[in-house]
């Protein structure tokens, strides 16, 4: 039995066809680009964390694990997706006396996570300003390890940077924390929160 | 047409591109099938229990390197670092000095425990051997502030509920730390009843435990803490009987018998009941440790051997710890033996052993191994078996101290029911106006006359009888007479003298034979025919010169960080044995028996509380107790009145663990987070906020995780259902609703998310 085989040359798109097919193009084209300005809209977007008591207000990504129960912090917040360490800002409030200076609240922090973070060491101390406020800004480094004792991980390098801002009898802290590796990254996150920061 | 479709096929690849660009909303849940829900293996927990059991040890520098002095089992009882374990080696000692008490965990269940933690002694209980620690540090010197340690721990359970025959699952570490933990299972085979402690002051057991396990737990059936094994290492003229030799303490090249060597017991058939810990787990939870008492002066301690004596057995102990009646030999299916015994020159913390042979083969049963005394310098014990029937035999008991035999008896058991003369239960008390019998006690007021009443059976006419007096261990007076009563019934004597304030004793004979014998008090003076000997209670919150100070009331507001309590006394004789109980709401925290050493009238005498904070919010209560009867009880409350509810950690729950992995490797993710939601929240309530949050973990290298809290249990009928949720960089988030737990919902409960990249 003899089987013939049509080969035929594939007619040419009509206007219409043609048409139809750039406008496709176009459409997803638009739409992945739409789909990409809601991506990054919803990752950057953020929402206003205040103590009204301390008079502290600042603008924090939405969709990190947002904490206002910490007894050493305001509020703090951590990026859940990130890996291997969550990216972490915080604001913390300590109460000093009215001979105090940025860098003696530092010396105190430092102190105090000298016997609780391992390896903790500060990196450098710097004069900042935060608006018109005079402001200490403070890199440090320790070593992060998993706590549960039932779980394996190499310890982290964790990079941090503390903002201390005198205001009155109570000092503000802005804290910036990351894996080492990633830290310059994502330091915008702590720039912009400094920019968002209102202190009443 | 095919352009159409086209058109249709690219708005779809377009829309779907728009969903994974917007990953990250909260609401994209993924199917329910993404997380699956393995089901348990095992009724009891036994990952939780080896996870909460660690390995004790002592350790001392020897130009600056750390040697082990002392080892042991432990149990993690709450979630920021509460240790249960035997004192004798968790304490400082002579054979165990110490400068850093290290804590290793369980951190591979199939692999040795890993030293990780420092501790450090809360409070401990030498008579009981039993101490509370707790985790202070890193091993590299770091601090762990109160309450960030998240680990896993058990619950104690009630220890009066387990019976002959229960099965219960033992678990320590069987070495020197270079095994892993060991589950041994056995049953109860009996108890042993001591003094003070009551029928049950050790639970027996059939499982074979090395000595190392001392100080872990027994488990029953629900995982409950219900007993320390416990063995003290067995000493001989103040060295271990049993110990090894590890280190070259001496610095002098080789390990041998030069150098200190880490005591080990035999292996362990008892257990101390959880319920004789409460107390102190619970005053170490509160954070409430005794304060500061009146200053006194103690008795000279007299120095030489230890002194026994007066031996003699009882088949019956009455509700002040005395024995009810003095037997010679029991008859067959008796199913409890008390020796009672004087002791003189003990030192708490002495290891003492009971060895009971019956027709001359030692049987474990009724012995008692090497354990530490908790009875004082001196006064009246017993030890025992109650509830156990006894096999019909010749029973030799044989105490030992420090490994030394210091006394013995001998009693026969079987044959019929005797019908031998007997006095037994003897109460004392005053005749009032009428010549009735009132004020019943083992304590009674001075004066001029006191009378004992006794039951007798089986007297014959002209049976000659007697009774003699002891004023402090000396006589006072003795009778004897042909006895002239019936053959059953209840009998008083009276003995006339100046009843001044001390501890006194009858004993009845039978034909010159010991057949009944009690103690009483004489302290206060009458009220009613009752002995006063407390008053004026008063509670404070501070003393100034020994007088009440700071604020003077019984209701105190919340906020105050020490509790005492004042009161007056008379006539109560110097080395009187007394108890004072501190309890916070009904449940004892410290009870502690001595003599009294204060002068015999007197006021202002003080005993406080101190909190490490504040004292809770609570009702305190202030027992007193002479000769185990008790005499006086106030109270005073504290903010509330009562314990802020769940102060006790619960351990409850299921865990919830599992791992996170690449759909597409089949590999770990590291640091990818997974969040259970309070069952009140589901995903789409979820807004990101903390106090939604009940647990979260971060997976680790291997990509497992375990949620560091337990989870509640609903019921069958109203189960509790949670949200998870699935957290990493570069992967589609999971979430998934429902998961139910209830009382059948076995632990763990092990979830696996397989998570894709977007």
């Amino acid at each position: 039995m003899t089987e013939f085989v049509e080969i035929r040359e594939s007619a040419p798109l009509t206007f219409t066809q043609r048409w139809n097919t750039y406008l496709a193009i176009v459409l997803a084209v638009g739409v992945m680009v739409l789909g990409i300005t809601l991506r990054d809209s919803n990752l950057n977007a953020t929402v206003t964390l205040e103590n009204l008591e301390s008079g502290v207000r600042a603008q924090v990504p939405a969709n990190w694990l947002q904490d206002t129960r910490g007894e050493d912090y305001l509020f703090r917040v951590r990026d859940p997706n990130a890996v291997p360490f969550k990216t972490t800002l915080q604001v913390s409030v300590l109460t000093v006396g009215p001979d105090a200076t940025p860098d003696l609240v530092l010396n105190l922090l430092t102190m105090q996570r000298s016997s609780r973070f391992a390896t903790y060491h500060e990196i450098s101390r710097s004069d900042a300003m935060l608006r018109d406020d005079p402001a200490k800004r403070m890199v440090y480094a320790y070593t992060e390890f998993e706590r549960n004792p039932a779980l394996q991980s190499l310890p982290m390098v964790i990079e941090g940077v503390d903002l201390v801002v005198l205001q009155g009898t109570q000092a503000v802290v802005v804290t910036y924390r990351e894996e080492q590796s990633a830290f310059d990254d994502h330091l915008y996150r702590f720039e912009s929160l400094l920019r968002t920061l209102e202190i009443f | 047409m095919m352009a159409h479709h086209l058109f249709r096929r690219l708005i779809l690849c377009a829309g779907i591109l728009v969903v994974l660009a917007g990953a990250g909303l909260p609401a994209f849940a993924p199917p329910r099938a993404a997380a699956q829900a393995d089901p348990p293996l095992v009724e009891l927990n036994e990952d939780v229990i080896k996870q909460a059991t660690v390995f004790v040890m002592q350790s001392f520098l020897v130009t600056g390197q750390p040697m082990i002095s002392c080892i042991g089992s432990g149990t993690l009882i709450s979630r920021d670092g509460l240790i249960l374990t035997n004192a004798h080696s968790a304490t400082p000692s002579e054979a165990c000095p110490s400068d850093v008490l290290v804590i290793a965990i369980t951190v591979r269940l199939d692999e040795p425990p890993i030293p990780t933690y420092t501790a450090e002694v809360v409070d401990a209980s030498h008579g009981l051997d039993l101490a509370v620690l707790r985790i202070n540090g890193y091993l590299d010197g770091r601090e762990i502030l109160p309450g960030s340690l998240e680990l896993p721990f058990v619950e104690l359970g009630d220890s009066l509920n387990v019976g002959l025959d229960d099965t219960i699952t033992i678990v320590g570490y069987p070495n020197f730390g270079n095994d892993p933990v060991e589950v041994t299972r056995g049953t109860v085979n009996g108890f042993t009843a001591e003094a003070r402690a009551g029928d049950r002051a050790w639970i027996r057991t059939s499982a074979v435990i090395p000595g190392t396990m001392s100080g872990g737990g027994a488990y029953n059936r629900d995982g409950q803490l219900i007993g320390i094994p416990t063995i003290a290492p067995a000493r001989a003229g103040g060295e271990a009987v049993d110990c090894r030799y590890l280190q070259d303490t001496n610095l002098d090249g080789r390990a041998d018998s030069s150098d200190h060597c880490v005591p080990v017991g035999g292996f362990i058939s008892a257990l101390r009941p959880s319920r004789l810990a409460r107390g102190l787990v619970r005053a170490a939870a509160l954070g409430i440790r005794q304060g500061e008492i009146s200053a006194t002066n103690p008795a000279p301690s007299q120095d030489g051997e230890p002194v026994f004596s007066r031996l003699f057995f009882s088949t019956r102990v009455n509700e002040v710890g005395q024995a009810s009646n003095v037997v010679g030999s029991v008859p067959a299916g008796t199913t409890s033996l008390y020796l009672f015994f004087d002791y003189n020159r003990m030192e708490d913390g002495a290891v003492y052993e009971l060895r009971v042979s019956v027709d001359n083969v030692q049987d474990p049963t009724y012995s008692l191994p090497p354990v530490t005394w908790s009875g004082g310098r001196r006064g009246t014990w017993y030890i025992g078996t109650a509830g156990l029937p006894l096999r019909n035999g010749l029973y030799d008991f044989r105490l030992f101290i420090e490994g030394r035999e210091v006394a013995s008896r001998r009693i026969l058991v079987g044959g019929g029911p005797a019908d031998e003369p007997a006095f037994t239960d003897i109460i004392f008390g005053l005749l009032d106006a009428n010549g009735n019998l009132v004020g019943t006690s083992y304590v009674l007021p001075e004066g001029s006359a006191i009378q004992a009443r006794f039951n007798y059976r089986n007297m014959q006419p002209g049976t000659p009888w007697s009774f003699v007096w002891y004023f402090e261990g000396q006589e006072l007076t003795r009778d004897t007479a042909a006895w002239d009563g019936d053959q059953q019934g209840t009998r008083l004597i009276t003995a006339a003298a100046d009843f001044l304030a001390g501890q006194y004793r009858l004993e009845l004979y039978i034909d010159g034979v010991l057949s009944a014998t009690a103690d009483f008090v004489i302290a206060g003076a009458a009220e009613s025919a009752r002995a006063a000997v407390f008053s004026n209670f008063r509670f404070a919150t501070a003393q100034a010169g020994g007088a009440p100070g700071g604020t003077i009331r019984a209701d105190f507001p919340a906020g105050i960080d020490r509790l005492y309590v004042f009161f007056d006394w008379r006539l109560l004789a110097s080395g009187t044995m007394w108890t004072r109980r501190w309890l916070v709401d009904g449940d004892v925290l410290f009870e502690i028996t001595e003599p009294w050493n204060a002068p015999p009238d007197g006021e202002n005498f003080f005993a406080s509380l101190a909190g490490l904070a504040a004292l809770p919010d609570a009702t305190y209560s202030f027992e007193i107790s002479i000769a185990n009867v008790t005499r006086q009880s106030v109270s005073a409350r504290v903010g509330l009145g009562q314990l802020p509810v769940g102060t006790f950690a619960s351990a409850a729950g299921i865990q919830m663990t599992g791992r996170i992995i690449d759909a597409e490797t089949q590999e770990g993710i590291p640091g990818a987070m997974f969040i259970v939601l309070n069952p009140e929240y589901s995903v789409e309530d979820f807004l990101w906020d903390q106090s939604q949050v009940l647990g979260v973990s971060m997976a680790d290298s291997e990509g497992r995780f375990q949620i560091p809290v337990l989870l509640p249990r609903g019921t069958e009928d109203d189960p509790l259902l949670y949200s998870v949720l699935v957290q990493a960089e570069g992967y589609l988030p999971l979430s998934a609703d429902g998961i139910a737990v209830t009382e059948e919902t076995q632990s763990p409960v092990e979830i696996n998310a397989a998570l894709s990249r977007n």
